[in-house]
């Protein structure tokens, strides 16, 4: 037990507490998480479009998306491309990524630095940047690609790869795996920097070289920096809008084969031709979409980043 | 120069205990060492004391009057990091005159203490260096420096010597023997290290799990331990224990009954026994030298540490205990050679063998 | 690397050289292809896209048509203002905030970390529609201000996060020395720990800039005026207008492209150095 003592502590409150805390947690409630309560609440009313009188409907909205053929078919077509280009993102950008970190790390090459600075730039670029420059790449009026294609004998290949059904989203996500594998690069490049040369060094000793040595220590002790790569990528995508936006518009053409959940988002926020806007099913879209990145996010955190020990190094 | 008391200090962070009524009474111009293990609150004590952690319960005094109330820089003490913790934004000179500057002292008295300082601890040429372009024992230096401008009442040290390679150890350590003489400030110094703790100390307070274990002066620790944790941490290499039955009309009784003369102070009978004596306290004779002595230890030698003026002969016993003794460097020992192992009734220590207290006077 | 000159393996080191180049090339060359074009005039664009500008195909129309047509100067200065506002909002409050929570013990501190970390993982678009009414409500739509508060909020969780990993393992011993000197608590987390992480805030600044200069959603939605335009909003309209016009689109792009370069040639020494500090593990 604690003596008994005369002198019982009064410290002063600690005002620079709240003075540090405050400015953050402030802007951050206000404009972030509000913000989101009042989508969630959105999404349990409706407003009638004549007479403008605001109901509850409970879970309606929600009802509608999911068996309301007006709604159903956009959206599990919007979230199945979503889910595609997540997936060619995890299959292409991640694995590359991978592959230029190695190569940047694992050679004492002359020029390292402007690879790396070259490699990173497109994710600087704005997607208005970004889609247009590759539409008018792509474009059959100006030829390029086609001249290109041509020059290593394949002008057949070519069409108009974003005027297409069937292979304008697969496009529109090499573009921006072309954008953004920059940031797989540099974070796996810092982890790689980051594994101490003895543990190498060791490795050589015992045999382990070149290629084995990459996929039976480096590979390893990077996995918890993949991992987060990883769930980066999936928040990132299934966010994404403005390069579908910028390239193919609101409508996400041709005929919705591109459409994102948030293209969705926005068409039925804002409305789309003579359709007019629709803020509560938007955000009961919205809230579909925080959940799906809610569950992704729970998934990986409970079932992958478990797995993944992370080395002391 | 004052004096600083502590009384029924407790310390817990969250659940864990970390000092548990610690008292201390530190004389005017005192140099206290506080000796302990590592992660036995040694650091926590000290900066409690400074301000820097509140204390969960007790008080502190300083002149007699209560400054656990007080901030750090109200205080008047100064502390020296075993990290330096130097400004690396600021040179040498802007390091030392930044705690007058808030103080706010004119410019003319700064330049004047800093000048002084720096010229009692040989800084005069690294004034205008940032920390980034010192040595270790330069850096710790500085740190020193900026302790002493501001002329306070008691400084503290932690564990200063700690980052420094072994030359500069004992070269800093001296430096701070200096500043005690010149000075004679109280000072409050942290270590785990025995040697600075012996060299350094007017009296060394050991500390373990968040308990006095021991305060006296570094003869008084070496000679007399309290108990058995302090025989066995002041002194290198520490003292041997060995257990004794029991003691009857003042001689010790061995597990397999041979007998052992005890010094004079030991008592004239008690229960279990741990007999503690320090490697010079021992001999060996060679196993065949004949006639065998009563009070012996059969053995074997195990391994021979030569440190050139003598060396520690390590000596596996028959019951399985394991003996040190101190040897001059003319007797060599064969690994394997059996021995017997003689104590000089004189140099034993006796503690009790459940509560670890010593035992006699 | 240490890879004894022994051990070097020259085919794969050219191996390398090849992929790395192979990967270059396609990263710069749509770009180089945007600028390069931007200089011709519109037959030489069509007749040969990859050729360089030379005396005769040299044309600076579409950079005429640019700054008669378009705003872009205001445009630029809008994207300026509000990017280097964000980023300070961003910098400093997310560091304020990370102070508080690695330095200090008080109540409900890792449930308030935890509350501020939440947004790196919710993208706060999906606040948009309350948002909106917000900025509505108080006047802000049509002013910097909406986006700068936006940005900001946007840039604060990551920024809060990787920042308190930074400052808690800030010297202890410094900061006591500090509070023996008497610095306040402000004095210390302004003179003593901010600079000693710089290249976390370098770090945090190129990933929260980046974003928020290319971002079109919210200066659709909350800035769209033609005062209050965002570079990337004004090109995007602009492009839109212009469809045929190849000259004045090029030009267009290459003014939008060259100052981001510009910035990440100035960070990119800070921004490698942050991450390799262990910003981002
Ligand atoms: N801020 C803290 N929070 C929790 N436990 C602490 C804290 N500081 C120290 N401790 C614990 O208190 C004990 C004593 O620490 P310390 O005083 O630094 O030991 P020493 O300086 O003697 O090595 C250790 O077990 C340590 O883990
Ligand atoms: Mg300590």
């Amino acid at each position: 037990m604690m003596p008994e003592t005369s002198n019982v502590r009064k410290r002063p409150f600690r005002w620079h507490i709240l003075v540090f805390l405050g400015p953050a947690a402030f802007v951050y409630t206000v404009i972030m998480i509000l913000p989101l309560a009042e989508t969630l609440r959105l999404s349990f009313f409706q407003v009638d479009s004549v007479t403008r009188v605001v109901t509850f409907v409970g879970l309606e909205n929600y009802n509608q998306l999911f068996f309301n053929v007006y709604w159903v078919g956009p959206f599990t077509k919007a979230l199945w491309n979503n889910f595609l280009f997540f997936v060619i993102h995890m299959l292409v950008q991640n694995p590359i990524g991978v592959l230029i970190a190695a190569l940047l790390s694992m050679f004492h090459l002359p020029g390292k630095k402007l690879y790396r600075t070259a490699i990173f730039m497109p994710t600087l670029l704005s997607f208005v940047i970004v889609g247009f420059v590759w539409k008018l790449m792509l474009s059959p009026l100006w030829g390029v690609s086609k001249g290109m294609l041509s020059s290593v004998g394949l002008g057949s290949w070519f069409m108009p790869f974003l005027g297409r059904e069937e292979s304008a989203l697969i496009t529109l996500a090499l573009i921006s795996v072309w954008q953004f594998v920059g940031i797989p690069m540099m974070l796996i490049y810092a982890a790689l920097l980051s594994i101490p040369e003895e543990v190498i060094e060791a490795a050589e000793c015992d045999g382990v070289t070149g290629l084995a040595q990459f996929f039976k220590i480096k590979l390893i002790l990077i996995l918890p920096t993949i991992g987060i790569i990883s769930i980066l990528t999936f928040v990132g995508n299934f966010n994404a809008f403005d390069l579908v936006y910028t390239t193919q518009g609101p409508l996400a053409g041709p005929n919705f084969s591109t459409d994102l959940l948030g293209t969705l988002l926005y068409r039925t926020f804002y409305g789309q031709q003579t359709q007019p806007g629709d803020p509560n099913m938007g955000a009961t879209i919205a809230t579909m979409m925080f959940f799906i990145i809610l569950v992704g996010v729970a998934i990986y955190l409970f079932f992958i980043q478990r797995r993944l020990t992370r080395y002391e190094m | 120069m004052a004096n600083l008391k502590i009384s029924a200090l407790h310390k817990s962070f969250g659940p864990v205990k970390v000092l548990e009524g610690v008292d201390l009474d530190i004389a005017s111009g005192e140099f206290l060492v506080l000796l302990g293990p590592s992660g036995c609150g040694k650091s926590t004590l000290l900066r409690i004391i400074a301000g820097l952690e509140d204390e969960s319960a007790g008080d502190i005094l300083l002149d007699g009057v209560s400054i656990a109330n007080l901030p750090p820089a109200k205080r008047g003490i100064a502390m020296v990091f075993q990290t330096y913790a130097l400004y690396p934004h600021l040179t040498v000179r802007g390091n030392m005159a930044l705690v007058l500057k808030q103080a706010g002292y004119s410019k003319a008295e700064i330049a004047k203490r800093v000048a002084e300082s720096a010229r009692a601890l040989e800084l005069e040429d690294l004034l205008h260096r940032k920390p980034s372009e010192l040595s270790g024992g330069q850096r710790q230096r500085v740190a020193i420096g900026r302790a002493i401008v501001r002329d306070p009442k008691v400084f503290l040290f932690d564990e200063p010597l700690s980052n420094l390679d072994a030359a500069l150890r004992g070269q800093v350590r001296l430096e701070i023997a200096r500043l005690h003489l010149r000075l004679t400030a109280t000072m409050v110094y942290v270590t785990h290290d025995q040697v600075e703790a012996m060299t350094l100390a007017d009296r060394i307070v050991v500390l373990n799990g968040g308990e006095i274990q021991q305060i006296g002066t570094p003869r008084q620790l070496y000679e007399k331990p309290q108990n058995q944790f302090v025989a066995g941490f002041i002194g290198s290499p520490a003292m041997n224990f060995l257990p004794l039955e029991n003691i009857e009309g003042k001689t010790g009784v061995w597990p397999g009954g041979a007998r052992q003369k005890l010094p004079e102070s030991a008592p004239e009978t008690h229960g279990p026994t741990i007999l503690g004596v320090r490697p010079g306290g021992c001999d060996l004779r060679p196993a065949n030298a004949g006639k065998l002595e009563k009070t012996a230890l059969a053995g074997e030698v195990m391994l021979e540490e030569y440190l050139g003026d003598a060396s520690f002969v390590h000596v596996r016993l028959d019951e399985g205990a394991n003996v040190i003794v101190r040897q001059q460097t003319s007797n060599r020992q064969v690994p394997g050679t059996k021995v017997h192992v003689v104590l000089d009734p004189a140099a034993l220590h006796l503690f009790d063998a459940t509560s670890g207290q010593r035992l006699g006077a | 690397m240490a890879v004894s000159r022994a051990r070097r393996n020259r085919v794969a080191e050219l191996g390398a050289h090849v992929i790395l180049l192979t990967f270059t090339v396609i990263a710069l060359f749509p770009v180089i292809l945007i600028v390069i074009n931007s200089f011709k005039s519109k037959r030489a664009i069509f007749r040969d896209p990859v050729a360089l500008p030379n005396a005769e195909t040299f044309d600076l129309v579409g950079y005429t048509t640019v700054f008669t047509q378009g705003n872009f100067p205001l445009y630029f200065w809008n994207s300026l203002s509000v990017t280097v506002a964000s980023l300070f909002f961003v910098l400093l409050f997310g560091a304020m905030a990370a102070f508080a929570l690695s330095e200090y013990k008080f109540p409900f501190n890792r449930l308030t970390g935890l509350y501020l970390a939440l947004g790196i993982m919710i993208p706060i678009r999906l606040g948009t529609i309350g948002i909106l009414k917000l900025m509505v409500a108080t006047g802000l739509v049509n002013t910097p201000w909406a986006l700068i508060l936006v940005y900001t909020a946007q840039g604060l969780p990551l920024s809060i996060f990787i920042l308190s990993e930074f400052m808690a393992v800030v010297s202890k011993d410094l900061k006591a020395a500090g509070r023996i000197d008497g610095l306040s608590e402000y004095a210390i987390f302004f003179q003593l720990v901010l600079p000693l992480v710089r290249p976390a805030l370098a770090t945090v600044g190129v990933f929260t800039m980046i974003p928020i200069w290319n971002d079109l959603w919210f200066p659709l939605i909350l800035a769209p005026s033609e005062a209050t335009k965002t570079l990337t909003l004004g090109a995007q309209v602009f492009v839109g207008q212009f469809t045929n016009n190849w000259n004045a689109i090029l030009a267009a792009m290459t003014l939008a492209i060259i100052p981001v370069i510009f910035l990440y040639v100035l960070f990119s020494r800070q921004l490698i150095r942050g991450l390799t500090a262990g910003a981002v593990k």
